[in-house]
């Protein structure tokens, strides 16, 4: 059974307690705060999906997104042309690539564990070789890359609406949802101007194409 | 050392900016053998020039280190690992009216001796001392006359320069043992950090004579090595100066340790980090110079324990010389600024290599982060919950709050 954002957040105020739920929509919370992991202070957003699956859709989204806020992870963090290491770039803007810091063919971490007292010291661990990679190109963490092309993203979503009716159908599902969820924020209008709104925490493969 | 133990838990508490700072001392400074060697030459000197047949047999009332030796804070030359500054003071049984040239001149020949004795061809003759030229270290023997009715070891020193007539013979007061004890009482080693650096620098002293296959024992113990911050801070001004002076100004005269322990002396008190102490000590001289530039003035200081002896005889000749250091110690602290706001292991590595030299810092950000993937290697990675900050030195000595780093495998591209 997947921990609920109120589950997750009780763990997140008890071991990182400068972490802030900036949104809890029930199925969906986001936290932001600061990690130092060596010396340099980070900024992070971790967005997380208690639930996916809902009557009429399924959400595309990995269940959770780690984003470095401040100071960026960048394209180029070592300033000779290399990407950065073990992160998902796909749709993402290029200095805010998402962490990769579990194998999702694992259950290093699930939904049924929690975010603070395991997904966040993968995090840290992270960048403290993402810090070691920047000194000399060499990664130095272990872990695997996906067997894919290089041009794939691992986390991209592997059932796409490109069929007209499927498309419309998950629309107005979607329009649903986001009504349910500007009753909860104070905020309405379409799932398309809402999307707009939230674009800072619904990565772009929640919108339609 | 378990958890329990208080000097353990405390050393946990170190922060990474401090533990790098420590480690570029600990490459820096002489190491436990090569101390050893020194304390040799020392002791082998002083029976040289009072030898059967030297010109100062029967004279040599006693002969005993002073400068960087003395306070702990002998660095090496920043070009050239292995070039160690020692230096001795060598008190005469000559009249308070010896003549200057007369007294450097003996000295000279009771270190030279004849032609084939053992430093003939290592010794040279300066304005002030005989240089005696080792491998890896010179040692700067300067001869004195005690001067019995002032503070123990009060004494003369010499200043004549035969190649150049124009250069007035001088006698000058100084007391270099008085200001060493004097620096030594304010900077005494607080437990935790002086046991940390006497382990840091013995284990340094084992890995590297491992390296090279050296066979000399390194000791379980060095109480020299139970260094104060404070101390550490003076090695670490002092490098930074030689590096700065030597790209920058290379045709100037670097402001003098001397006077440099005595400003760190002076600025002493307050239980602070090392990198806050080293900014502290920063400011401190910035703050003296300051005020002295503020009225059209350079600096002036005295020995705390021999007022006849200035510390600034030679230095600032100008108040141009003033405001370079002044400058530069501006330039010094606005990076020692970024190291405390916190910046990444990249960025570390390049301020402190620009600050101490290549070597010594590539080398201390090396360890640390062999440290931290030796612990992720054997699964004992550790964290501490809240600033989500790993143990600067990882599982070798961590607060009872830090926890393990779950197994994981990144992934992605």
């Amino acid at each position: 059974m997947p921990l609920s954002v109120r589950e997750q957040d009780a763990r997140m105020r008890a071991e990182f307690p400068g972490f802030k739920l900036t949104l809890d929509l029930g199925f969906m919370g986001v936290w932001e705060g600061t990690l130092t992991p060596i010396c340099q202070t980070y900024t992070i957003r971790i967005t997380y999906f208690a639930r996916v699956f809902f009557e009429n859709y399924t959400v595309a989204n990995p269940v959770v997104s780690i984003v470095v806020l401040d100071p960026p992870i960048g394209p180029d963090p070592r300033g000779t042309g290399e990407p950065p290491q073990h992160v998902y770039r796909w749709e993402q803007p290029p200095a805010f690539p998402r962490l990769c810091v579990y194998d999702p063919q694992t259950d290093e971490w699930t939904r049924e564990k929690s975010i603070a007292d395991v997904l966040m010291p993968m995090i840290i661990k992270w960048f403290f070789f993402h810090e070691d990679w920047v000194v000399d190109g060499v990664w130095r963490g272990g872990g695997r890359h996906p067997e894919i092309s290089k041009n794939e993203d691992t986390c991209k979503p592997t059932t796409q609406h490109s069929n007209p009716e499927d498309r419309a159908r998950r629309d107005r599902s979607l329009n649903a949802a986001f009504h349910r969820l500007g009753r909860k924020t104070g905020v309405f209008g379409s799932y398309l101007w809402m999307a707009g709104e939230y674009g800072g925490f619904f990565p772009p493969q929640f919108l339609p194409n | 050392m378990s958890l329990d133990d208080p000097i353990f838990r405390n050393i946990a508490r170190f922060t990474s900016q401090d533990i790098l700072l420590a480690d570029v001392a600990v490459r820096i400074q002489l190491s436990p053998t090569e101390y050893v060697t020194a304390t040799k030459h020392y002791e082998v000197m002083g029976q040289w020039i009072d030898r059967p047949g030297s010109p100062l047999r029967g004279m040599v009332d006693g002969f005993y280190a002073q400068g960087g030796f003395s306070t702990g804070s002998t660095i090496s030359g920043h070009n050239d690992r292995c070039d160690y500054d020692l230096d001795a003071m060598a008190v005469i049984n000559w009249g308070h009216s010896v003549d200057p040239e007369h007294a450097l001149a003996t000295l000279h020949r009771a270190i030279a001796g004849e032609e084939g004795s053992r430093y003939f061809d290592k010794s040279e003759r300066k304005t002030r001392c005989t240089q005696v030229q080792y491998t890896d270290m010179h040692l700067d023997v300067t001869p004195s006359v005690l001067i019995a009715s002032m503070e123990p070891k009060t004494s003369f020193i010499f200043h004549s320069k035969p190649s150049d007539p124009s250069v007035s013979r001088q006698r000058l007061f100084a007391n270099p043992f008085g200001l060493a004890e004097w620096f030594n009482a304010r900077t005494q080693a607080d437990i935790v950090f002086g046991s940390y650096f006497e382990q840091a620098s013995l284990n340094y002293a084992r890995a590297s004579a491992l390296a090279k296959a050296d066979t000399t024992p390194v000791p379980d113990q060095l109480p020299a090595y139970k260094k104060s911050r404070q101390v550490i801070c003076l090695q670490l001004i002092k490098r930074w100066r030689n590096i700065v002076y030597d790209r920058n100004y290379p045709k100037l005269r670097l402001p003098p340790s001397v006077l440099l322990t005595y400003y760190v002396g002076l600025h002493t008190g307050g239980e602070r980090s090392l990198l806050d102490e080293l900014i502290h000590q920063v400011n401190s001289i910035i703050t003296t110079i300051e005020s002295a530039a503020a009225f059209g003035r350079r600096v002036y200081a005295e020995n705390p324990t021999c007022k006849q002896d200035v510390l600034t005889d030679r230095w600032p000749g100008s108040l141009d010389d003033q405001q370079v250091f002044l400058e530069e110690l501006r330039a010094f602290a606005r990076k020692l600024y970024v190291l405390k706001r916190g910046v990444s292991l990249e960025d570390m590595r390049k301020i402190l290599e620009d600050l101490f030299g290549e070597k010594p810092a590539r080398d201390a950000i090396a360890a640390l982060r062999q440290q931290h993937v030796r612990d992720n290697e054997a699964e004992t990675g550790l964290y501490i919950p809240g600033r989500g900050t790993i143990p600067a030195l990882g599982s070798l000595a961590a607060p009872a709050s830090a926890k393990v780093i779950p197994y994981s495998t990144p992934f992605g591209d």
